[in-house]
């Protein structure tokens, strides 16, 4: 996966060290070259001072008055050479050692290893003397120079090498802030996974606000689109059902014994038919943006409903559920939970348990106490896959909408005997993220 | 026993009237939910069949607006909308049951009388006082000995009325307001006669006038 953050982190940090790599070079390059400079008019000085306190005849020689003390203390950094002619006077400092220089015309400067290995920068010039050829040759030794300058470069060096550090970090936390707003969105959009919130908060830098825009856009389609559809189809549900509620009560008033039976079993058949499918278009399913399930909220209203359905059954319902909502449609849950509670309640002799754990995933578990339901049964009951018209009307259907809602869920449906309550025990688990 | 039947479909409607009226019920009926509305807070009725889908106001609405009056008469939603978040909203706004259409006449009937039953706080399979059984089935009553007596449509009503009220004063117009339809003759006179007709069958005992007042429907005292 690609980082921003290392992006822009690289792309910065790398065009800043070469920035400051080529000014550092710069100012080593151009410090070394004003010193140099500034020696070599030295130099330039010393040689004219030189050339001055020169006699040439009767023998050459150079009066000391002329010349500064550090070129007789032997080894001081400041040499020079003088030739007339064939002669050669050579400055005391320079011991046994010489400048070995070529003769030219006019003046340069070049750099030599003097004596003890010093770095020297040589002036050299020619003049002419009462017609001799006078060629001097002064030479200062750049070491000292030389190791200030590397102390100022290395100074210099660190301070380049903090401030790209610093840069660094700087920007590090300058993208880190920068993106902040698109955590807190990821944290709004987890907050409508589970249900939490519908909308993503309207408050946004003007940068993420238009990603905001879209994405609240495109929650209310896709709430709009499942609330229509589902009205769409209890509308459908309604245009069907009244006219086979006439069919079926037609036939019961109007009709011989036989046309009547097979007449209503049909309208019966139709009945389980549009019921079923209508129940199982219905569920919205996980992804669905709809209204959080609240157990402790809707689980006591699902039982109210049940007790009055049934309200000669005198039924005990009771719950243990946790006081918490679940990302799941609420719609959903309670269709699966009414089916779940109202094949119980058929059954029950006179208790129903629903227990609704959050650990770790949403875990619904409806008990009676009534017959249960024999192992070899349970299989029949829950195959899944099963063809419409290969299912006997009236057996199931409540809990073949479980089954519906639960896979749709990615979830597991599990049968079998309550230890605690001595019936049938549907437990329905779902996937840790809802 | 009266009963008000709010359906927007003429079909069904007619033959959800002609069914309770058979059954012994006084029907009144409304094909929206404003007409519906209003008939429910003024007429004294004993329960309500009221859909869910109307035209001009939902009955949902209707039957919250009933609720919040303070209205208790019993109601019964007959819908196609039977997911079970609806029912939930049903018994939320009030609904003493809820049956999913399409629906089989016999069971709404079933639903129905237990649900008066319910409300006069005699719950059990049948109407009984003492020893007095009503049929209503077969429209008859079975009195200490035994014995079974055929009953007219309005004895029937009456009696009904008076079984699942007793131990009430309940006076002439109210008597007549359960009895009889909306736009019949309304004579209260006419009460005497069919309270002296129930007396024959059933003994003198069993009904007690107070003058000026009305009757009260009690099981005789030893």
């Amino acid at each position: 996966m690609i980082s921003l953050q290392r992006r822009l982190g690289l792309g910065i940090g790398a065009g800043l060290a070469l920035v400051l790599l080529a000014v550092w070079v710069a100012v080593g390059w151009s410090t070394l070259h004003m010193s140099e400079e500034y020696v070599a008019s030295r130099l330039e000085h010393d040689a004219e001072n030189l050339l001055a306190g020169l006699r040439v005849k009767p023998k050459p020689s150079i009066n000391a008055e002329s010349v500064s003390t550090v070129y007789r203390r032997p080894h001081s950094g400041h040499y020079y050479t003088v030739t007339v002619g064939d002669t050669t006077l050579h400055s005391r400092s320079l011991w046994d050692d010489t400048l070995q220089v070529a003769d030219r015309d006019g003046s340069y400067t070049v750099r030599l290893a003097g004596p003890q290995g010093q770095p020297l920068l040589v002036y050299v010039r020619r003049y002419e003397r009462d017609g001799q050829r006078v060629l001097i040759a002064v030479a200062e030794d750049l070491g000292p120079m030389e190791t200030t300058i590397d102390e100022f470069q290395n100074a210099l060096g660190f301070i380049f090498v903090a401030a790209l550090v610093l840069v660094l970090v700087g920007t590090r936390l300058g993208i880190r802030r920068g993106l902040a707003p698109l955590d807190d969105l990821r944290r709004d959009v987890e907050r409508i996974e589970r249900g939490e919130t519908t909308q993503l908060p309207a408050e946004a830098p003007a940068e993420v606000a238009p990603l905001v825009d879209a994405l609240n856009r495109l929650l209310r389609l896709t709430a709009q689109r499942l609330a229509r559809s589902r009205n769409a189809l209890g509308d459908l549900a309604h245009a069907l059902k009244t006219p086979l509620a006439l069919i079926m009560h037609t036939a019961e008033d109007h009709m011989d014994e036989a046309a009547r039976a097979r007449l209503l079993g049909e309208s019966e058949r139709i009945r389980e038919l549009v019921n079923r499918e209508l129940a199982r278009a219905r569920v919205a399913g996980a992804a669905s943006p709809g209204q959080h399930f609240r157990p402790d909220e809707d689980v006591p209203a699902l039982a109210n409903v049940v007790r009055s359905l049934y309200p000669e059954r005198g039924l005990s319902i009771t719950w243990s559920v946790p006081a918490r909502s679940f990302a799941v449609d609420r719609e959903d849950m309670l269709e699966m939970l009414g089916n779940l509670l109202d094949n119980a309640a058929k059954w029950a002799r006179s208790r129903v348990h629903v227990t609704v754990d959050d650990d770790p995933a949403l875990h619904l578990v409806v008990e009676d106490d009534g017959p249960g339901c024999p192992p070899e049964k349970l299989d029949a009951i829950t195959r899944r896959g099963v063809r419409l018209d290969e299912e006997t009307p009236g057996t199931g259907l409540g809990l073949s909408i479980v089954r519906t809602i639960v896979s749709d869920y990615g979830g597991s449906l599990e049968l079998g005997r309550s230890d605690t309550l001595g019936g049938l025990r549907v437990a329905a688990r779902f996937p840790t993220h809802a | 026993m009266r009963v008000l039947v709010v359906e927007d479909e003429s079909g069904l409607r007619a033959n959800l009237k002609q069914a309770l009226k058979a059954a012994g019920y006084v029907v009144d009926v409304a094909d929206n939910g404003v007409d519906a509305e209003a008939l429910g807070h003024v007429e004294p009725y004993d329960a309500i069949v009221l859909d869910l889908g109307l035209p001009r106001r939902s009955g949902l609405d209707v039957l919250r607006s009933w609720r919040a009056q303070g209205n208790p008469v019993p109601v019964i939603i007959l819908t196609a909308r039977d997911a079970w978040n609806e029912k939930v909203a049903g018994f939320q706004a009030g609904c003493d049951d809820y049956l999913a259409k399409p629906f089989h006449m016999e069971e709404l009937l079933v639903r129905l009388s237990a649900l008066l039953r319910r409300a006069s706080g005699r719950p059990g399979q049948e109407v009984a006082v003492g020893d007095i059984a009503l049929d209503e089935e077969r429209q008859t009553v079975t009195t200490a000995d035994g014995t079974t007596h055929a009953l007219t449509g309005t004895e029937f009503r009456l009696l009904r009325y008076f079984m699942l009220n007793a131990g009430k004063l309940l006076s002439k117009s109210r008597l007549t307001d359960h009895v009889y339809e909306y736009d019949d003759d309304r004579d209260s006179n006419v009460i005497e006669v069919y309270v002296n007709r129930l007396r024959q069958k059933l003994g003198r005992e069993w009904i007690e006038t107070r003058r000026g007042q009305g009757y009260i429907f009690r099981k005789p005292g030893p």
